[in-house]
């Protein structure tokens, strides 16, 4: 239905980390495991779903030019909540692999930016579709690159081995496997972008300029257009 | 699980804690800020702000200045009038000439021309392989084409592009989508070969060669250069000529030059282009070929 | 172990690069790095910013967010806001608020520093300066020198947490400067149409992380 659709226009199409590019920092350093994927995921989007709502709410009370310093605080304050319960209830595993990206979810592009493209200029129920929107598009993300890193990297998934004869290329879960993994994700996207693009409407034309070459030949006009055949470069 | 807040008698501290921190950081920063601000006040006319906001903010220099926040600052200041950013057309002169209380005027639309139809018909003396940049290959032994006059082919206009507005083909040559140029010589001022000119859009005919080698050896490099035969400036009806050929290449006087086309006609190597269709299809009429 | 101010050093620019080892900085270091005096301009405002919050969050970490060893001295209890200090201090209610506004407040300083003093630079560098106070990287350093130190039972002094921040914002410069050289030489290059721009240029610095994957454990450095 229209609200399924416009959700996941958000979470495809404006995907934050392949189609705006923020929030790289947590994607790249979490996705050594889809268990991580999902935990952080879990944690920025519970962040960015309450921090939206408050500041949807306190939309018109707070003043223009100290917005992005009010739009910080909101964050700190819930990310600092958010921190609190990961210590308690996560995997003490899950907690050593995250460590400073969690606090680090403050400085996340990704909450910040929609709280001041989305959350500062819409009413209460938009926002808290746009937050479920964006957070299911970074859980998408973090996962598909998080699938890529262990399986390749690890030769497991959620911790279970998938193929036992497998030697893991170990790279994928170490820092230059994350860079060449999204590297080639964001080149996979591209391609598809690109073809989608080619597929739909023709760009402007190019001018088109007429010569004598292009008109009717007169009578007694023998002299040869082209030079003879020569041996190539 | 290890949750701090285990009795209720120490929440209290960590809410005094807590606001006692944050009330004395905020209280601190608010007073350090607006100290600083004093300190490092900067006079900026406000208008300055208002005319960059209009400005397209490509930073071509096109007008003549290194950004639009130079150009913003130099008609605030009175050296330049408020007409003079040309990608941004007469919407954002008269943008800027409302904030500075001026008349925008009129400037009749420029766009870029390609003095070149070689491209891949023309003749390689030699292999490039290097940097994929024009200026690079000009400054190894002047590129690989047989023409030096000709276009390289590498595609360094079409990069240095702000608008998107030409395109390198199939043909090896650059495309002008004239829709989208707005006349700014970025691709002038990058062009090796100096083969691309911003000119009015009312001027339809041109010569689009640049080689001044005899005509003999244009031809064998080239099958649509300009061998300076003169059938154009015999053909030309215009009262003293409009198109004249010096150092065996002919050139169109813009300013006498009435687009008929006639010399189009008779080029024998068809090195003269008519842009009249495709100019003047956007305005409905098209005329089809023009007759003799 | 006591760690020294070289060991320091080479373990924040080279073995644990900020960019390379740790993630921290990447939105400015794929946006900023399509030209080298881009690159460098904001690689010295990162380096001067990074400088003073791991100075002012060390001190804010010693002196008033954490239970001070004996003998050590707490702004809190000083000031009679409270008694005694709960055990793990209030760093976990307060870090993350309070080293954000420190940041957010410096950015905002060095902004009107440079407006005043250099304008060019200011020019140049645009809306990238108010970007830095979501850099990851100057909130990460800030976290890894003090809360997030390696090793707890051997804190940092304030002198040793400044020269880390000191020599991340090298090690960023650093990263900064060589990726931006590569794109401008990529930009020249034949890469195919669905690589070219962004995945070339991470996939550029997944062969440079390689690079400086070789630099770990070096001289028994392990940072």
């Amino acid at each position: 239905m229209h609200l399924l659709k416009a959700l996941l226009h958000k979470a495809v199409k404006t995907n934050p980390v392949f189609g705006l590019m923020l929030g790289l920092c947590p994607t790249l350093a979490v996705t050594t495991s889809v268990k991580n994927a999902l935990y952080m995921a879990m944690a920025a989007s519970a962040v960015l779903l309450c921090s939206n709502i408050l500041i949807s709410l306190l939309r018109r009370f707070i003043p223009k030019e100290v917005r992005i310093a009010c739009y910080i605080v909101v964050i700190a304050g819930f990310v600092t909540m958010v921190e609190i319960v990961m210590k308690g209830a996560a995997p003490a595993q899950v907690n050593r692999d995250l460590g400073i990206f969690i606090p680090l979810i403050v400085v996340n592009c990704i909450i910040l930016g929609r709280a001041e493209a989305f959350a500062s200029r819409n009413g209460l129920w938009a926002s808290i579709g746009d937050a479920i929107g964006i957070g299911l598009g970074f859980a998408g993300a973090l996962t598909l690159i998080g699938l890529v890193r262990e399986v390749v990297g690890s030769g497991t998934l959620w911790g279970y081995t998938l193929c036992p004869g497998y030697v893991p290329a170990a790279l994928a879960i170490m820092a230059p496997g994350a860079f060449i993994v999204i590297g080639l994700l964001f080149g996979l996207f591209n391609a598809i972008g690109n073809r989608r693009q080619a597929r739909g409407t023709t760009a402007a034309q190019p001018v088109t300029v007429t010569t004598s070459a292009d008109m009717p030949k007169k009578t007694g006009d023998a002299r040869p257009r082209t030079t003879p055949d020569r041996p190539g470069a | 699980m290890a949750f701090p807040l285990t009795a209720l008698g120490f929440a209290w501290t960590y809410v005094i804690a807590a606001g006692v921190v944050l009330g004395a950081l905020a209280a601190l920063f608010g007073v350090g800020l607006a100290v600083a601000s004093r300190v490092f006040r900067v006079h900026a006319d406000p208008r300055i702000e208002q005319i960059e906001d209009a400005l397209p903010n490509v930073n071509c220099g096109a007008c003549g200045y290194g950004g639009c926040s130079a150009y913003a600052a130099a008609v605030v200041a009175g050296e330049i009038g408020p007409s003079e950013c040309v990608p941004g057309g007469m919407d954002v002169a008269r943008q800027v000439a409302a904030v500075m209380g001026l008349e925008a005027e009129e400037k009749e639309k420029q766009v870029a021309v390609v003095f070149c139809q070689g491209g891949n018909r023309a003749e390689n003396r030699c292999r490039y392989e290097g940097i994929t940049d024009c200026r690079a290959a000009v400054l190894t032994q002047d590129a690989d084409k047989g023409c030096r006059w000709g276009c390289v082919g590498l595609g360094t206009c079409a990069q240095a592009c702000p608008f998107g507005a030409i395109v390198m083909g199939d043909d090896g040559l650059p495309h002008v989508i004239e829709d989208k140029c707005t006349g700014c010589g970025t691709c002038a001022e990058v062009c090796p070969k100096g083969i691309i000119s911003i000119l009015p859009a009312a001027n339809m005919v041109h010569v689009l060669c640049r080689s001044r080698d005899a005509g003999g050896q244009v031809r064998k490099v080239c099958p649509v250069g300009c061998i300076g035969c003169k059938q154009c400036e015999k053909a030309c009806p215009v009262e003293g000529g409009a198109i004249h050929v010096t150092d065996f290449l002919a050139r169109v006087d813009l300013s006498a030059c009435i687009s008929c086309g006639k010399c189009v006609q008779v080029c024998p190597t068809g090195a003269i282009g008519n842009f009249r269709l495709s100019r003047r299809a956007k305005r409905g009429k098209v005329k089809g070929q023009e007759a003799a | 172990m006591d760690i020294g101010y070289v060991e320091l050093a080479i373990g924040t620019i080279l073995i644990s690069n900020l960019v390379l080892a740790r993630f921290l900085g990447l939105c400015p270091f794929i946006g900023v790095t399509r030209r080298t005096s881009d690159a460098v301009g904001m690689g010295f405002a990162v380096m001067f910013v990074m400088t003073l919050a791991s100075f002012v969050t060390s001190l804010l970490y010693k002196f008033v967010l954490t239970a001070p060893a004996d003998g050590g001295f707490n702004l809190l209890v000083a000031l009679g806001v409270v008694r005694e200090m709960p055990a793990g201090g209030y760093v976990l209610v307060l870090k993350t608020i309070s080293y954000i506004l420190v940041i957010a407040v410096l950015v905002q300083f060095v902004e009107m520093v440079l407006r005043k003093s250099v304008p060019v630079l200011y020019k140049a560098l645009g809306i990238y300066l108010p970007l830095i106070t979501t850099n990851c990287a100057v909130m990460g350093v800030a976290l890894l020198g003090t809360s997030d130190w390696k090793y707890p039972d051997h804190p940092l002094s304030v002198a040793q947490t400044t020269w880390m921040g000191f020599c991340g914002g090298v090690g960023f410069t650093l990263a900064m400067i060589l990726m931006s050289g590569i794109r401008e030489r990529l930009a020249t290059s034949r890469v195919p149409k669905a690589l070219q721009n962004v995945p070339i240029a991470f996939i550029s610095t997944g062969l440079m992380a390689l690079a400086f994957l070789g630099f770990g454990k070096m001289f028994g450095i392990a940072l």
